[in-house]
C-alpha cells in the first residue's frame, strides 16, 4: 500500500524536484508551503511521515512547527526528517541535532541532499513504524536453537513464541514441526490443552477479570457482565476494531482488593458497577487520538 | 552485615504496585539531609498489612506508619528518623499475634539482594549440613520436625524424601510445585515474590539428602514478577557458588532451573505437573508408580510444594525438635494462609497449627466485613469444602479440617457471610473443576459436568428432589474412581454444603427461593405500589413488555412475561421494585 509524505518547504523547486523523486518511488505526496498550513495538513491528513525545512518565512519556523507536532497527542509519533541548508547559520538559539526538546525531529539532512539517501531515510522511518517480517523470522530460529537440545522443550518454546508475536500463528507452529522433528498434532494438543496458549491474535488491550472466590463473592460476575455490555463481545472475544479483548481468568492474586480487573498490566481494584465505563473509555479514547495520528494501516 | 542505622520499608498495600512516587521521596529527603550513610530505603514486598495506603515501616525501631501521603516523608524523616520520636496520628494499630516461620524473610528483606538474605542467616542450614550432616542425618532431622506437605496432603514430608533416597538409581530429580492455582490463594506467590532464595535453599537441602543432582522450579506463567526474581536468585546462589557444581567446596553438584506453568490447575498434580515439564499435555497417571520411585523422565522425583520448601532451612538450623514444637500433636509447624472474602483485613497470615478458625477470623481478620454475621469459612480451594458457623472453634490441623469435610489445601481461606447462597458457591467451584478436568478419565469428566447440570437446574430453580440424592451418589463415584486428586476432591463443595446446609438446597427446590437473593433466576420482581411514582421508566425499559398498567392506575409485573433481567429494578429511582 502506498504511504503519505508531507512534504513542507518554501521553496518551490526544491518542492517540485523532491515530489517527482517519491512519487516515482511509490509515495503518495502532499506539500505545505509554510509551518502554518502544514500543521493544518498534519492534523488533517495524518501523513506517515513529514519532511520539514528550517528555515522559511522566518529562520526557525520549521523548529516550531516540529515542537507544535509533537506537543499535539494525536500527531506526536509521526516521524519528522528535516531537511536544512542553514549549516552556515550559527545564530539558532540551539545546536542543529535531532532528537533533543529544542528540535523534536529524528534526523537532519543537510542542503543539497543527496537523493539516494533521502530515500533510504524515508523507507527506514517508514519502515520503522511498520511490521518487520524479515527479522521476526531470524530471532524465531534464535529462539528456537536455545531450547532445541533440551528435554521437555516443547513448551518453553511455545512460551517463547508466544512472547514473541503475543499467540501462536499457525504457519510458525508449521515450521516448529520441521525444527524440533514432531508431529503437528503433537504442538496443537499441547498448545489447546493449556489456557495460557492462544491460537488467535490478542486484542490491543487485554481486559481480564478475576473470577477468584473473592472476586466472585465481592460481585466479580456482574462486573463481567457489565464489560461485556459496554464492549458487545463474549468472554474470549476480541472488539471488532481489535482494541479489547476479554479474558476471565482464575485469580490475579490481589484478593485484598476484589473484586479486581487488569487491563494489559494495570490492576483496577475494588471496583463497583459504574467504575467500568470510565476505565474504559480511557483506553478507547487513547486509541482514537493515536489512529487519528496516521498508525501505518 | 548490618551496616544501615536505620531502614525504610515502603509498600502501597492498596495496589500492591511499586510505590516509587513515595520511595523517591524518601531518598531524595534522605540525600538532602545528608543521612545516606545512615539510613536506607527499601521497596518492600509485603508487609503484612492490606487496604492501608501507604505504608512506611521504619527498622529496628519497628514504627509502622499507615496512609502514609507525599506531605508526610517530611515529618517522617525530621521526627522519627532523626529525633526518634514516634507520630501517634501515622501509627498502624495492629491488633494480633502471629508466627512468622515460612514468611520470616518476605517483606524484611530486598528480595533481589543475595546479600539481604545471607544477613539473615541465609544458607546457614546448607552450610551446616553439607560439612557437619550427613544425608541419613537431614532426613533423620525432618523426621522429628514433622512437617508435612503444605501444597494439600499434608503427606510427611521425610517420607517422600526418604523413598526416593532409597532407589538405587543415579539420576534423581528435586521438583517445586509453584504451580499455584486455587482461586483466592497467593501463598506461594508471595514466597518466591518475597525470599525466592529460602524456596532454593530448600531445594538444594533436598537434592543433598536424597542424592538428586537437577531440580526443576514449576512456576506459573501468570507470575512474571516471581519468574523473574527466582531467575535473578537462581543467578545471584550460582556466582556464590551456593548452585552448581562443588557446592561451597564440597564434591556435592546439584543445579536448578525454572520450567512455565501455562494455565492448567490439574498441572498442580504431581504425576500431571511431571508431563508438563516433559513438554506433554498435562495429564495424570495412576499412582503406584510414586514419583518419588517413577518421577521425572522415569528417574526418582521429589515433589515439594513452595510453603513445604520454604520450612526446610529454619528446621535444620533450629532442628526438627524446635519445629515439633510449634502446632498439634500431628500437625507441626505454622501455615500460612491467604486470608480473603468477606473479611476486614484481607491478607497473607502465617499461625501456628492448633490455632482456631474464629481467633483467624476475628482476631487477625478483624472480624466479618461491615459487621455481618458469618455464614462459613470456606478452606482448600475447590477441593476444599465450608465450615459453618458454629465449627468455628475447631483448631486447626490436617486432622481435624479433614473430619468436617474440608481440607487444608494450599492455604486459601475465604470467609462468607450471609450474602453468600452456598448453592451458588458450591457451583462455583463444581464449574472451576469442570474446566480445569484434563478429560483423562470418565468420572471426573462425565461426573463433574452431571454435577453442575443438577446444580445448575436447582439454582433455576427447577431442581427435584431426587437430585439431592443423585448429587450424593455422583459425589462418590467421583472421590471413588477418579485417577487423581483433581476429580476425587472435585465434589467436596458440593458434599460439605449438602452436609452443612442442606436446608438452602431444600429451599431452592421446594420453595424456589434464594435466601442470599444470588441466584438470578429465582428472584421475584415485583412493584412496591406505595412508593412507585408512576414514572414509566421500568415499563419503558422492560425488553418483554412484562410490566402492565399505566399512569393512572399504576404498574404491576406480569410473572408470566418476566425474565428476571433485572432491569427495572436497576433503573427505578424510588427502589420501588423489590426482589
Amino acid at each position: 500500500m502506498q504511504h503519505t509524505i508531507l512534504l513542507i518547504d518554501d521553496d518551490p523547486d526544491f518542492v517540485e524536484a523532491t515530489q517527482l523523486l517519491l512519487e516515482a518511488n511509490d509515495y503518495r505526496i502532499i506539500t505545505a508551503g509554510n509551518g502554518q498550513e502544514g500543521f493544518q495538513k498534519v492534523k488533517k491528513e495524518s501523513p506517515n511521515l513529514i519532511i520539514l525545512d528550517m528555515m522559511m518565512t522566518y529562520k526557525t519556523e520549521g523548529a516550531e512547527t516540529a515542537k507544535a507536532i509533537t506537543m499535539d497527542a494525536a500527531v506526536k509519533d509521526i516521524p519528522i526528517i528535516m531537511i536544512t541548508g542553514a549549516r552556515k547559520e550559527f545564530s539558532f538559539p540551539f545546536e542543529l541535532k535531532p532528537n533533543q526538546p529544542g528540535l523534536p525531529v529524528k534526523v537532519i539532512l543537510e542542503k543539497p541532499v543527496d537523493p539516494e539517501n533521502l530515500l533510504k531515510t524515508v523507507a527506514l522511518y517508514i519502515e520503522k513504524r511498520g511490521d518487520e517480517p524479515v527479522k521476526k523470522q531470524i530471532d524465531v530460529k534464535n529462539l528456537i536453537n536455545k531450547w532445541k537440545n533440551k528435554e521437555g522443550n516443547l513448551i518453553m518454546i511455545l512460551h517463547e513464541l508466544q512472547n514473541h508475536y503475543g499467540y501462536i500463528p499457525r504457519d510458525v507452529a508449521f515450521n516448529l514441526t520441521r525444527d524440533l522433528e514432531i508431529p503437528l498434532a503433537r504442538i496443537y494438543e499441547v498448545i489447546s490443552f493449556y489456557h495460557y496458549f492462544q491460537l488467535e491474535p490478542p486484542g490491543k488491550h487485554i481486559i481480564s477479570v478475576c473470577m477468584g472466590t473473592a472476586c466472585y463473592l465481592k460481585g466479580a460476575p456482574q462486573l463481567f457482565k457489565e464489560i461485556k455490555d459496554i464492549l458487545n463481545i463474549e468472554e474470549g472475544e476480541t472488539t471488532k476494531d481489535g482494541l479489547f479483548q476479554l479474558k476471565g481468568v482464575r485469580c490475579l492474586g490481589c484478593c485484598g482488593l476484589a473484586p479486581v480487573i487488569m487491563i494489559d498490566d494495570k490492576i483496577y481494584g475494588n471496583l463497583k458497577s459504574g467504575d467500568l465505563m470510565e476505565i474504559i473509555s480511557k483506553y478507547s479514547n487513547e486509541a482514537e487520538t493515536t489512529a487519528k495520528g496516521g498508525a501505518v494501516k | 552485615m548490618w551496616e544501615y542505622r536505620k531502614l525504610i520499608l515502603v509498600k502501597d498495600t492498596n495496589t500492591g504496585k511499586e510505590t516509587s512516587g513515595i520511595a523517591d521521596k524518601f531518598m531524595f529527603g534522605i540525600r538532602e539531609r545528608a543521612l545516606e550513610e545512615k539510613v536506607e530505603v527499601i521497596r518492600a514486598a509485603s508487609l503484612e498489612i492490606y487496604n492501608q495506603g501507604v505504608v512506611v515501616k521504619i527498622l529496628p525501631d519497628n514504627i509502622t506508619y499507615a496512609n502514609v501521603t507525599k506531605d508526610d516523608i517530611d515529618l517522617i524523616i525530621h521526627r522519627t528518623i532523626e529525633k526518634g520520636e514516634k507520630i501517634e496520628a501515622l501509627l498502624y494499630q495492629k491488633t494480633e499475634k502471629q508466627c512468622r516461620v515460612v514468611l520470616r524473610n518476605c517483606g524484611v528483606i530486598d528480595p533481589e539482594n543475595i546479600e539481604d538474605y545471607l544477613a539473615r542467616d541465609g544458607y546457614a542450614a546448607l552450610a551446616k549440613i553439607l560439612s557437619d550432616y550427613s544425608p541419613e542425618d537431614v532426613i533423620e532431622q525432618m523426621k522429628e520436625s514433622g512437617l508435612r506437605g503444605r501444597g494439600g496432603g499434608g503427606f510427611p514430608t521425610w517420607m517422600k524424601w526418604n523413598f526416593a533416597k532409597a532407589q538405587k538409581e543415579v539420576v534423581k530429580y528435586i521438583i517445586c510445585n509453584a504451580d499455584e492455582g486455587d482461586p483466592g490463594a497467593y501463598m506461594d506467590r508471595s514466597i518466591l515474590e518475597g525470599d525466592p532464595h529460602s524456596v532454593l535453599e530448600g531445594m538444594i537441602i533436598a537434592g543433598y539428602a536424597v542424592g538428586a543432582q537437577k531440580g526443576y522450579l514449576y512456576i506459573r506463567a501468570e507470575y512474571p514478577l516471581a519468574i523473574e526474581r527466582v531467575m535473578l536468585a537462581l543467578q545471584q546462589a550460582r556466582d556464590k557458588g551456593l548452585l552448581g557444581k562443588n557446592i561451597l567446596g564440597t564434591d556435592f553438584t546439584f543445579d536448578l532451573d525454572v520450567r512455565l506453568g501455562a494455565g492448567a490447575f490439574v498441572c498442580g498434580e504431581e504425576t500431571a505437573l511431571i508431563a508438563s515439564i516433559e513438554g506433554k499435555r498435562g495429564c495424570p497417571s495412576p499412582r503406584p508408580p510414586y514419583p518419588s520411585v517413577n518421577g521425572l523422565w522415569g528417574k526418582p522425583t521429589v515433589i515439594n510444594n513452595v510453603e513445604t520448601l520454604a520450612n526446610i532451612a529454619p528446621i535444620l538450623l533450629k532442628g526438627g525438635k524446635w519445629f515439633a514444637s510449634i502446632g498439634t500433636e500431628k500437625s507441626k509447624g505454622t501455615k500460612v494462609f491467604a486470608l480473603t472474602g468477606k473479611v476486614s483485613n484481607s491478607s497473607l497470615i502465617e499461625v501456628p497449627m492448633g490455632t482456631t478458625l474464629r481467633e483467624i477470623v476475628y482476631n487477625i481478620g478483624g472480624g466479618v466485613l461491615n459487621n455481618r454475621k458469618i455464614k462459613a469459612v470456606q478452606t482448600g480451594g475447590p477441593s476444599g469444602g465450608v465450615i459453618p458457623e458454629h465449627l468455628l472453634d475447631t483448631s486447626i490441623d490436617y486432622e481435624n479440617l479433614q473430619k468436617l469435610g474440608s481440607i487444608m489445601g494450599s492455604g486459601g481461606m475465604i470467609v462468607m457471610d450471609e450474602d453468600d447462597c452456598m448453592v451458588d458457591i458450591a457451583k462455583f467451584y463444581l464449574q472451576f473443576c469442570v474446566d480445569e478436568s484434563c478429560g483423562k478419565c470418565a468420572p471426573c469428566r462425565v461426573g463433574g459436568k452431571q454435577m453442575l447440570n443438577i446444580l445448575t437446574t436447582i439454582s433455576e430453580g427447577k431442581g427435584a428432589m431426587e437430585d439431592v440424592a443423585r448429587l450424593k451418589r455422583i459425589s462418590r463415584a467421583m472421590q471413588k474412581a477418579s485417577l487423581c486428586g483433581l476429580g476425587q476432591t472435585a465434589p467436596n463443595p458440593v458434599v460439605s454444603t449438602l452436609n452443612y446446609f442442606e436446608q438452602e438446597y431444600l429451599e431452592h427446590i421446594q420453595n424456589k427461593r434464594c435466601l442470599a437473593q444470588k441466584c438470578s433466576s429465582l428472584f421475584v420482581y415485583e412493584i412496591i405500589q406505595d412508593k412507585c411514582k408512576r414514572c414509566t421508566l421500568c415499563q419503558r425499559n422492560c425488553p418483554v413488555e412484562a410490566i402492565d398498567g399505566n399512569r393512572d392506575i399504576g404498574f404491576t409485573i406480569n410473572q408470566d412475561k418476566c425474565i428476571k433481567c433485572g432491569k427495572c429494578f436497576e433503573v427505578c429511582k424510588f427502589e420501588a421494585v423489590a426482589r
